[in-house]
């Protein structure tokens, strides 16, 4: 994390609260972008199907806009983040009550060869799936093919570890590498 | 969580492996949506993990783990809709459309595959517990329909074939067909060796879907 380069984005200080709370539309869009990707994230092992994703983005989204507004909720721009997280936390704990099925998300729960990136997945809009293509494919052969037994064909991870001839802390070490590397790259198709 | 304890243990890369119990991985949220770093490397992860899922990392057009060992048949949703007879007919139809497309290579030779007819053996959900037989099609290769007993399934299907003593001979992950109609599985010839009896079994989240595995003996033509 430390020494990586950095995504694009915006400082959360006063100024940017404030913005949000006017409704400026590009401070929004950063904000339902920026917590998007990490409320997407967080719901993925929580709930089970792309619209309860949704639905809870946009509820938490909507409460946080209502308590914002309301001047309540928030003291200190610092605060937004792990504001937006309580709120969610409420959303999913609402959701579990309502009866609302809550079986964890399977990795790959897109679907095989008719897949469609999810309306959560950070994805999801053309250009930057484009980006995550490219960046995906800079990456070494092995490192694509461990993400693809990961990711794409939800292989037991002890067996890709037997695989590979690794045990589980390597595993964590060679995702770390792919990350890295991806990260590097993603970044660099943002500034090119 | 602080920022150090996430770098040091690799959290993101523990958090996308699913290898936090609950009270760590809450602990790692409220960390990540407060760390402007952590949430940084959050969401390139994050893109890395719904890219691959999405397939935007696989080296070939066919996922290796199903190239020449098990390849999973999805229906068209719409077909299945009106009879019962209508799907099981299709599903043969896109089977044997398919296996012309797929098997050459490891199942059939270059001239032999002209035209080549696959005759599901069906797995029923009365079979759980039991034991089917099956016949072995073109050089030993067994296609099955499972009957997954009319439920419907919203996320993908892992399936899992193994040998009776428990050793997995060949998994991948299917999409599940519309309702009632059968999940359609070709297992190559060269994996179903050394064993009599195979145990198929089926995942959907993190359960076992089924009761009971799938068990079944395959017979030669």
């Amino acid at each position: 994390m430390v020494g990586l380069p950095r995504l694009p984005r915006h400082e959360f200080d006063r100024a940017y609260l404030e913005r949000l709370i006017a409704g400026d539309p590009d401070t929004e869009a950063h904000f339902t972008r920026y917590f998007g990707d990490l409320l997407s994230l967080k719901l993925r092992s929580r709930l089970r199907s792309r619209e309860q994703i949704e639905d809870a983005k946009q509820e938490t989204f909507a409460r946080v806009f209502t308590s914002l507004r309301r001047k309540s909720g928030v003291k200190t721009p610092e605060a937004l983040g792990a504001f937006v997280n309580s709120v969610c936390n409420n959303v999913v704990f609402e959701m579990y009550r309502s009866g609302s099925r809550t079986v964890a998300l399977e990795e790959e729960f897109d679907a095989a060869d008719e897949r469609q990136p999810g309306a959560d997945s950070a994805i999801a809009a053309g250009e930057d799936r484009e980006r995550v293509r490219a960046a995906l494919v800079a990456l070494p052969t092995k490192e694509r093919e461990l993400l693809t037994w990961l990711f794409f064909e939800g292989r037991d991870k002890d067996q890709v570890c037997r695989d590979l001839h690794v045990d589980r802390d390597y595993l964590r070490v060679l995702l770390h590498r792919a990350k890295n590397r991806f990260r590097e790259r993603f970044v660099q198709e943002y500034t090119e | 969580m602080d920022h150090l304890q996430a770098v040091n243990t690799l959290a993101i890369e523990r958090y996308l492996l699913d290898e936090m119990p609950q009270e760590e991985r809450e602990s790692f949220e409220e960390h990540y949506f407060s760390c402007l770093e952590c949430a940084e490397d959050a969401r390139a992860a994050s893109a890395m993990r719904d890219g691959a899922a999405a397939g935007l990392a696989r080296t070939q057009a066919v996922p290796a783990a199903d190239r020449g060992a098990v390849l999973p048949f999805r229906p068209p949703v719409r077909s299945w809709r009106s009879s019962v007879a209508l799907p099981w007919a299709a599903a043969a139809m896109l089977a044997i459309g398919l296996g012309y497309q797929t098997v050459q290579g490891p199942l059939l030779s270059r001239h032999e595959a002209d035209s080549v007819a696959l005759m599901p053996s069906t797995l029923r959900p009365a079979s759980r517990g039991q034991e089917a037989v099956v016949t072995a099609g073109p050089n030993g290769a067994v296609t099955l329909a499972v009957d997954l007993g009319g439920a419907q399934f919203e996320s993908s299907i892992k399936y899992d074939f193994a040998t009776a003593d428990g050793k997995s001979i060949a998994s991948g992950v299917a999409t599940p067909p519309a309702a009632g109609a059968p999940l359609l599985l070709m297992v190559s010839g060269s994996v179903l060796k050394g064993s009599d009896t195979y145990v198929l079994t089926l995942h959907d989240g993190p359960g076992v879907l089924t009761p009971a595995p799938y068990r079944f003996r395959v017979k030669a033509p």
